[in-house]
């Protein structure tokens, strides 16, 4: 049972509150504010080597965009989505639920996907209006972006909620089931917390849902 | 002697003196640390949460007009984001986090407490999990941090009808009786009403 905002007792006491404070005190005091560059600070470092650094830097990116197969120069460990091509569907996972969602748009645009990014209220009302069922990732649900697709009235799920219940954006949690299912909902589109499955010839549209 | 409000405390934290900043930790700490907590249910992700902060309003303070009596729902907001953006937020602090993993470790009784706390706080949040997350958030900021629809709008950044709409949301999905047919013969969705719903039906009574 959850306990109400008027019964909860602090969980810190004086003891880690003095701790903390004095801290926090540290942190934000001028000295911290203008603490000197230690001896060996890079920035002291000579040009060449730094030059030098940023070549090889640069050279390994490319070798592993290259073994990715992500955009030329965006390393393998900041990739904000995977793409696989597989017997006639395209598999999308998102791997950062905090990323750019200029990045992901560029992402999908070089792996051949068309997409556009709207905002998580936009596509509540476009889907109102338009009658299109949006299916998204639940991923949406602990990040700040995320992925959906269109799907057009003549192929949405047979039984669609009323207009008066129509779902928020967001509600994918609902159509989705436990984390880690991956359902299909329509033809030619498997979703699932954090991956979509989209057949190539189903012409689905995909979108970025931005959803701060 | 009268203690100043929020409001008037922040012009000197903007103006960078340290005392004043000290102060608003005074009021709000505590308070702000029970969140983090409930919000991770994790109390050592709860001390980096609160200390970030704290950190990131005295990064941003020059930015920062304060128009409410209360920081409190300012800072339950900034706690939001650096939760949501908590790798890019250590990051960004990633020296001033590693002195704070050198402070002593807390007592035995507080840890005791905070992994109830927690435990409480990871099954609540099992309950919510399926939420979508703006409506977690005013569902929690309701309820176990007692906002009014007012202070939980400056803390969300949204308007009060928003709040309100949000709330009622989340209440109708935290219920399955009140869930459209079609969701509640769905057999993924046959759950009981959660305890959560209970207070989430309190929280939306609040609406007029």
């Amino acid at each position: 049972m959850i306990t109400p905002h008027a019964m909860v007792e602090p969980t810190i006491d004086d003891e880690r509150h003095a701790q903390l404070r004095s801290y926090l005190l540290r942190e934000v005091s001028p000295a911290a504010d203008v603490a000197p560059v230690p001896r060996g600070h890079p920035h002291r470092r000579p040009l060449l080597v730094t030059g030098l650094a940023a070549v090889l830097a640069a050279a390994g990116l490319t070798t592993a965009a290259m073994f990715t197969g992500g955009p030329t120069g965006t390393p393998a460990a900041e990739a904000a989505v995977a793409i696989e091509h597989e017997e006639g569907w395209t598999t999308i996972r998102l791997l950062d639920v905090n990323a750019d969602p200029d990045a992901v748009l560029a992402e999908l645009l070089s792996a051949g996907i068309d997409a556009r990014i709207h905002t998580y209220d936009d596509l509540y009302t476009e889907a109102r209006d338009t009658g299109t069922e949006i299916l998204y990732m639940t991923a949406a649900t602990d990040g700040t972006v995320t992925l959906a697709v269109i799907i057009p009235p003549d192929l949405a799920p047979a039984v669609a909620p009323s207009s008066a219940a129509a779902p928020h954006p967001g509600d994918a949690t609902d159509d989705t089931g436990p984390v880690g299912d991956v359902v299909e909902p329509a033809p030619g589109i498997r979703i699932g917390q954090s991956e979509m499955s989209i057949r190539d010839d189903a012409g689905y549209e995909v979108v970025i849902v931005v959803t701060d | 002697m009268t203690e100043i409000s929020d409001v008037n405390l922040w012009p000197r934290v903007r103006d960078g003196d340290p005392e004043a900043f000290a102060q608003l930790f005074d009021r709000h700490g505590a308070r702000v640390h029970a969140y983090a907590l409930r919000r991770t249910a994790d109390p050592g992700a709860a001390d980096d949460v609160t200390a970030l902060v704290f950190l990131e309003v005295w990064r941003r303070r020059r930015e920062v007009e304060l128009h409410q009596p209360s920081a409190l729902p300012w800072l339950f907001g900034v706690a939001g984001n650096v939760i949501r953006r908590w790798h890019r937020t250590r990051r960004r602090h990633h020296d001033a986090l590693d002195r704070l993993t050198g402070l002593p470790a807390p007592s035995p009784a507080l840890v005791e407490h905070q992994a109830e706390a927690a435990a409480e706080a990871a099954s609540v949040l099992e309950q919510i999990r399926r939420l979508p997350r703006r409506e977690r958030d005013v569902l929690m900021l309701s309820v176990w941090e007692g906002l009014s629809h007012t202070e939980i709008a400056v803390a969300l950044g949204v308007p009060v009808g928003t709040v309100k709409s949000r709330l009622a949301r989340a209440r109708d999905r935290l219920d399955p009786t009140r869930r459209p047919a079609i969701r509640a013969s769905d057999p993924r969705h046959e759950v009981a009403a959660t305890p959560v719903a209970a207070l989430a039906d309190i929280a939306v009574k609040e609406i007029p």
